[in-house]
């Protein structure tokens, strides 16, 4: 997920085009001028240009054009490489639509030249699905209690990523088939009405326990929901799950 | 057979405790003041029959967390035992009473 988009004059750091995703009570000049003291005191070290940063909530990157700078501030777990060529792109197209914004330093607002609205669409033109579900891959395989997890977006199962090789043969043969696709598309409908009916309210999450695994049902959205398929033994920590399939969200 | 879910009626934040024999009829039940559902057997049916009819996978309990409580239901061999919680209530706290209540409904 992306929170701002700072784009500054490399020589003289002048903020010239910055637009909040998120709520930010900051000062952009304020984080133009950190990144170009950094970029400064690195140049100085001879360690070469500032590509990104972390902090404790956020990853930066840095991604230098011919004369500007385009810092995009997304989510700490994000993939750099996913970002990259995107900001890349901005700075391009902000360097060759905007050369007398440049050349003045000025400012660009975002209705000037439907600049916000290019730089949306530079921002989510390529589909970032893969990334995500790679990104999940990545996170929940290392899981060992995990065996699966299925994506659903109105009912209909959108994306199934299955753990290979692990011990159980039955088990592997049952996630490879197409009986847990059909149970959670059949489960769905009938676990909402089962919360209506039972007066308790819309769907936080669920866990199904059955005789051969466990299931965790994920409510992400009004249409999305995600299934965890996962042994009878262990418990999973969901805390810092969620915020991966949010992602899948909000690219819908 | 009286008194069965009397393990379970002094587990803070219960909102409503409900057996039922695999006919549908209510054994028992610790009714609450503020919360009276309509615990409609054909939807516990429903979910029983997409597992066990249709998948041949064997349900044993679902554990539902919702906006304005928590649920959870048990499939045992011969009953249906559906089990309502304020959201606050620790469903991990009250495990141990439950299988206290399913060594007792077992013996039935």
């Amino acid at each position: 997920m992306i929170y701002s988009i700072l784009i500054f004059h490399q020589g003289s750091g002048i903020n010239l085009y910055s637009h909040h995703f998120k709520e930010f009570a900051g000062d952009d000049s304020l984080a133009a001028g950190m990144v170009m003291a950094i970029t400064g005191f690195l140049e100085e070290l001879k360690w070469g240009k500032l590509k990104s940063f972390i902090t404790h909530e956020k990853r930066v990157i840095i991604i230098p054009t011919n004369v500007l700078y385009v810092a995009l501030v997304i989510d700490l777990d994000d993939l750099e490489s996913q970002w990259e060529s995107r900001a890349q792109d901005i700075g391009v197209y902000i360097e060759e639509k905007f050369q007398l914004y440049i050349k003045q330093s000025r400012a660009i607002k975002d209705g000037d030249e439907g600049a916000q609205l290019i730089i949306d669409k530079l921002l989510y033109e390529e589909d970032q699905t893969g990334y995500i579900l790679q990104e999940i891959e990545n996170q929940l395989f290392p899981i060992t209690s995990l065996f699966g997890v299925i994506i659903l977006d109105k009912n209909q199962v959108k994306h199934k990523l299955v753990k290979k090789d692990f011990d159980d043969f039955e088990l592997e043969a049952f996630m490879d088939s197409p009986f847990p696709d059909r149970m959670i598309a059949l489960l769905l409908p009938t676990l909402e009405q089962t919360y209506n009916t039972l007066k308790i309210g819309t769907m936080d999450y669920s866990r199904i326990e059955t005789m051969m695994l466990n299931i965790i049902l994920f409510k992400i959205s009004s249409s999305l929901f995600t299934a965890l398929f996962l042994d009878k033994e262990h418990e999973i920590e969901l805390s810092h799950i969620l915020p991966l399939f949010q992602k899948l969200e909000h690219l819908k | 057979m009286s008194n069965l879910l009397n393990s379970i009626s002094n587990i803070v934040g219960l909102d409503g405790a409900f057996l039922f024999t695999k006919d549908g009829e209510l054994i028992e039940s610790i009714p609450s003041e503020n919360y009276k559902p309509d615990i409609n057997l054909k939807i516990i049916q429903n979910l029983l029959k997409i597992s066990t009819v249709d998948l041949d996978i064997v349900l044993q309990r679902i554990e539902l967390f919702g906006s304005e409580r928590n649920a959870i239901m048990l499939f045992l061999e011969n009953h249906y035992f559906v089990g309502m919680f304020e959201r606050s209530a620790n469903l991990d706290l009250i495990k141990d009473e439950l299988q206290q209540l399913i060594m007792s409904i077992n013996l039935l």
